[in-house]
């Protein structure tokens, strides 16, 4: 974990073009930002602004189109592709708008499934897998297919299965906008609780105002760029 | 969890899956049936060329290259010697269940009764060493020869159908299917028909009274004088081929001898040799060289496969068949398996997406999807195996038959499933490989996915 000083994510001078020549889209530019660790912060624009792009260098799957992202103390550009994925296996969690289960594991499989691309135990793999599904509320439901789920639960299996390998810092784009406003809620409470315990840095995307009710820093983006950072608690 | 992952994924889309199954299924039934099929006609071939000639013959040295045409001067003296030498050898004792001398020869056949004649070609053979050869069925098939099994009268033979039919003995024979010559046939109009008719009776034996039809065999003896015996027809069986059956004659070895060698030594052309498995031929005919070695004899020994060429061409022709249909059924396999999992990893762009960016690897990607191919082609191979056992079951107890090429009488069709297990295993082991090979484009297209862009995909 890195130490109090040392955030999180630095990001310096990043842009990202899509495309070339004249209809090159430039989608961030030149966004230099410090994420602090253990808070959860919120990039909170407008659709299309860029904060998936953002979201998506900072997770390691994409990379800018200059500028450096450094992710727990890490430079990442100089990784290979097997170093960078082994490298999102050890050190990010990831949350997604739709949950993206793997359809043909129960919940308990798609949750042992990170830790098993860190290469962990049988033993210690299921161990931590239930004991993460019982936090979220699910070991009664671990036996169940993502489609034999509500999307409330599959929403909890997707944040089980990104703190199960304790990582460094979890990225979730838009986690509660798929859910209805008490499940959201619900989904919310869960994130906040489970971040307090672990002391996991959560990087969010979202326009959800429970969400960003939540927030302990929030970054403000339009048109690819940064217009505010703040932070909310102390 | 790979595995896990590509086995559901399987049964995901269970329809697609089946088809694509079915197909490797089917194709693989299909090699597999061709392949116990072919096996089977090879045995009947094998069988019934075993049951003529023995496995291997001992030669006068040169006799196989130079002496077909002259069989009477490359005659084996002495022939009862080497039989009790390879009758006697430990070795070949174990191995060979008959060891016979036998005479070819050729020459001019004339009914005295109608004055017909024609060409023939004989063997003699020592007649209860003959009836042993017909018993020979390693591979349980029977015979789809006629006997020709000779009786213990020295001066009766076996001839061909047609053989009695040029010679104008249908009648005398009451034989089915044998016409006699039309009235009108057209009479022979070359000096050769204008010569004074031969009478060869001078140069037979004594005058006897034959029980049934005699004919007259003329040829040359070893000296090149002309000899004649008479012969009488013990039975008439009809050959597979028209060129055997017309000219076809099995007479006693004696009577053979008597026609070739005269007042002279009696000599035989080989000494056939019948082994208990074909499979001991190399072994036997390496023993059969050094017996022959050590006992300084200017002989030579040649399998059933150099004898009879049609052996070689008819296991080569299979071979060619069933490659042929191996690469045929390979391709349908490897297209098939291709688009299938090429679907698979279009339906699957975001998990793909949401694995790698999880931490996987682009090589746990392409495995996944590799091992997918491979699975179906295991499933696919198994089930074809079994459906090609149980058409296999099936045709055995249809009661269906069939006449080999060149043989007269119809047997059993039968398919040897369990003759060739090296077979069932390689067509197993093929299907598979084509099938994971058949994976490798489709997961190495999905190991290559842009991780942001199949998370995007919908």
């Amino acid at each position: 974990m890195p130490d109090a000083q040392e955030p999180a994510v630095r990001l310096t001078n990043i842009v990202k073009t899509y495309g070339g020549g004249k209809g090159a889209v430039r989608a961030l530019r030149g966004i230099s930002l410090a994420i602090p660790a253990g808070r959860f912060t919120m990039l909170v624009a407008p659709s299309g602004s860029g904060k998936s792009t953002l979201l998506n260098l900072i997770g390691c799957v994409d990379k800018p189109t200059s500028g450096v992202v450094e992710v727990a103390g890490r430079a990442v550009a100089t990784l290979s592709d097997n170093a960078l994925s082994d490298f999102r296996a050890r050190t990010i969690g990831f949350i997604f708008q739709n949950f993206s289960l793997i359809p043909v594991l129960s919940a308990f499989e798609n949750v042992e499934y990170p830790l098993l691309l860190t290469g962990a135990a049988v033993g210690a793999r299921r161990r931590a897998a239930l004991e993460m599904l019982a936090a979220v509320g699910l070991a009664e439901q671990k036996d169940r297919r993502p489609n034999e789920l509500s999307g409330g639960q599959k929403q909890r299996v997707a944040i089980a299965r990104a703190l199960v390998k304790r990582p460094k810092l979890v990225l979730a784009d838009e986690p509660t906008a798929n859910l209805d406003s008490v499940t959201g809620a619900d989904i919310v409470a869960l994130m906040r609780r489970m971040q307090r315990e672990s002391g996991t840095t959560f990087v969010f995307a979202t326009h959800d105002p429970h969400l960003i009710a939540e927030a302990d820093d929030i970054v403000a983006m339009r048109d690819g760029a940064l217009t505010d950072t703040g932070s909310i608690a102390p | 969890m790979t595995f896990t992952i590509a086995l559901r994924n399987i049964f995901r889309n269970a329809r697609r899956s089946l088809t694509t199954m079915l197909t490797i299924a089917v194709g693989g039934a299909a090699m597999l049936v061709f392949a116990a099929y072919a096996l089977y006609d090879v045995y009947v071939v094998q069988t019934t060329t075993v049951q003529r000639g023995g496995h291997l013959t001992v030669y006068h040295k040169g006799y196989f290259d130079f002496g077909s045409g002259d069989p009477a001067i490359w005659g084996i003296a002495d022939y009862e010697s080497v039989a009790r030498i390879i009758r006697g050898d430990p070795v070949m004792s174990k191995l060979a269940r008959v060891v016979t001398p036998v005479q070819f020869l050729g020459g001019i056949a004339e009914n005295p009764q109608s004055g017909g004649s024609r060409t023939f070609f004989a063997t003699g053979f020592v007649p209860a060493d003959q009836a042993r050869l017909e018993d020979w069925n390693e591979y349980g098939i029977g015979t789809a020869l006629e006997s020709n099994a000779l009786n213990g009268d020295t001066s009766q033979g076996v001839v061909g159908l047609g053989f009695a039919r040029y010679l104008g003995l249908c009648g005398a024979l009451h034989l089915k299917d044998c016409p006699e010559p039309p009235n009108n046939a057209p009479a022979r109009e070359s000096d050769v028909a204008g010569l004074p008719k031969q009478d060869f009776s001078g140069l037979a034996g004594p005058a006897v009274t034959p029980t049934t039809p005699s004919i007259d065999l003329l040829a040359a003896t070893a000296g090149g004088a002309p000899n004649i015996v008479a012969m009488q027809i013990g039975r008439v069986e009809r050959q597979g081929a028209k060129e055997m059956d017309d000219g076809y004659v099995v007479m006693n070895l004696k009577l053979a001898q008597q026609l070739v060698y005269g007042r002279g030594e009696h000599k035989v052309t080989g000494i056939v040799v019948q082994l208990r498995r074909t499979e001991d031929v190399a072994a036997a005919r390496a023993r059969l060289q050094s017996l022959i070695a050590a006992s300084h004899l200017d002989l030579e020994v040649r399998d059933f496969k150099e004898i009879n060429a049609y052996y070689g061409q008819t296991l080569g022709f299979f071979n060619s068949m069933f490659s042929f249909i191996a690469v045929l059924i390979g391709v349908v396999v490897l297209f098939t398996v291709s688009n299938t999992m090429g679907m698979s990893v279009m339906e699957r762009v975001e998990e793909i997406g949401t694995s790698r960016a999880l931490g996987a690897r682009r090589s746990a990607i392409r495995a996944q999807f590799v091992s997918e191919g491979a699975m179906l082609g295991v499933l696919g191979a198994t089930l074809g195996i079994a459906l090609a056992f149980a058409a296999a079951w099936a045709v055995n107890r249809s009661g269906l038959t069939w006449t080999p090429p060149g043989d007269a009488h119809a047997i059993p069709l039968k398919l040897y499933m369990l003759g060739a297990p090296m077979t069932i295993a390689a067509v197993w082991l093929v299907l598979i490989v084509v099938s994971t090979l058949a994976a490798l484009l489709p997961a190495n297209r999905a190991g290559k996915l842009a991780i942001v862009d199949a998370l995007r995909h919908v």
